[in-house]
């Protein structure tokens, strides 16, 4: 079947009884057919058949039965909307809880972030610090064994020195 | 309202407001096409009553996400097919559910007769209840998508298009699968049919 038969068909036959007018341009459209008049009478008849297929039997009660199905719904959306609703003094407890609970919140946030924030100026002082002591120029290691003799000279002679300062003036007459 | 010309949809908006009385008026109207096609698809005339109601109690749940620019008749048809076939599924995993409900469509007036048992004689005049409990049959064993569209093309809320938003194909798709349901059920009713 070609195509403007089938659309022909779909706008005529399939979704009601063609009027006479329709029948003719039925007629003259449906070209690849072989046996048009044949081909009609079967997809009338069944266009008519399909017609007549009985209701299925709805219950009197039908309507009725679902409309007070439905109405249970928003009774219980209802419910929960009044378990929601508070009273004003209620209201003014759960604002105030909630803004104990936000502050609260900001608060423990905040000091977190300043710790955080003194942790990280610490470590990175540290690190300052660390990369300095922990990386002595090349001078520094050369002479080490000079300043490491330095710090280990002999302890003063006080026994010495009060001598010495006895003599002074024998000394200075040289 | 949002300049929708759909009786329907405006009944909708209404129902979207709590209207209870807006929602009755839409069960009415559309109680027997969605208890016809449950029925149809199901093959189980009992079963199509409670899943009817369901469809109709979804709606009113589901009322909230209604958009207007929708036609309700589409948005009807689509929400009774998905219910059709998540029970198509829930039965399939639980073949003995199924059978007991074939065993309780043979209740149908369509299962006891004799045509349905043992098809007459295509030379034995057939009347046409018995024809059109042939055609009943013959429905029942075509696939659901064929049968979906054949159905529905009967509705005359539904253009070809609702019709193919419902199943979720092309335009040129849904007309072939009426043009093929036609075919399969001229095929099984050829002999009676020139009579």
């Amino acid at each position: 079947m070609k195509k403007h038969e089938f659309n022909i068909l779909a706008k005529t036959v399939w979704k009601h009884t063609p009027s006479e007018t329709e029948l003719n341009e039925l007629n003259r459209a449906l070209d690849s057919v072989a046996d048009k008049e044949s081909f009609l009478k079967e997809e009338l008849r069944l266009n008519e058949l399909l017609g007549k297929l009985p209701d299925v039997s709805v219950p009197s009660n039908f309507t009725a039965r679902v409309v007070e199905a439905a109405a249970t719904q928003p009774a219980r959306r209802n419910k929960l909307i009044t378990a929601l609703t508070l009273s004003p003094l209620r209201r003014r407890r759960v604002t105030a809880f909630a803004a104990v609970i936000v502050a609260a919140i900001i608060g423990v946030t905040g000091w977190k972030a300043f710790e955080h924030m003194n942790r990280v100026e610490t470590a990175q002082s540290a690190a300052v610090f660390t990369e300095i002591a922990i990386e002595p120029d090349f001078e520094t290691i050369s002479n080490f064994e000079t300043i490491y003799d330095l710090s280990q000279a002999p302890e003063v002679d006080n026994e010495l020195l009060t001598a010495l300062s006895q003599t002074d003036t024998g000394y200075d007459s040289y | 309202m949002l300049g929708n010309p759909d009786p329907d949809a405006q009944l909708m908006l209404l129902v979207k407001q709590g209207d209870i009385s807006a929602f009755e008026t839409l069960v009415e109207k559309y109680k027997q096409p969605i208890t016809n096609y449950v029925a149809r698809i199901l093959q189980d005339r009992d079963e199509a009553e409670d899943i009817a109601q369901n469809v109709f109690i979804q709606v009113f749940k589901t009322a909230r996400r209604y958009k207007a620019t929708a036609k309700f008749s589409t948005w009807l048809f689509t929400i009774a097919r998905n219910f059709c076939l998540n029970e198509i599924r829930r039965r399939s995993r639980r073949p003995a559910d199924s059978l007991e409900t074939t065993n309780q469509s043979q209740h149908t007036p369509a299962a006891n007769t004799s045509t349905s048992l043992n098809p007459p004689e295509p030379s034995k005049k057939i009347f046409d209840d018995e024809l059109i409990e042939l055609i009943d049959e013959a429905i029942a064993s075509l696939p659901e998508t064929q049968k979906t569209a054949l159905l529905l093309v009967r509705e005359e809320e539904l253009s070809y298009e609702d019709i193919a938003k419902i199943l979720g194909c092309s335009l040129s798709a849904t007309k072939s699968l009426i043009h093929r349901a036609r075919e399969s059920l001229k095929q099984k009713i050829k002999p009676y049919l020139n009579e």
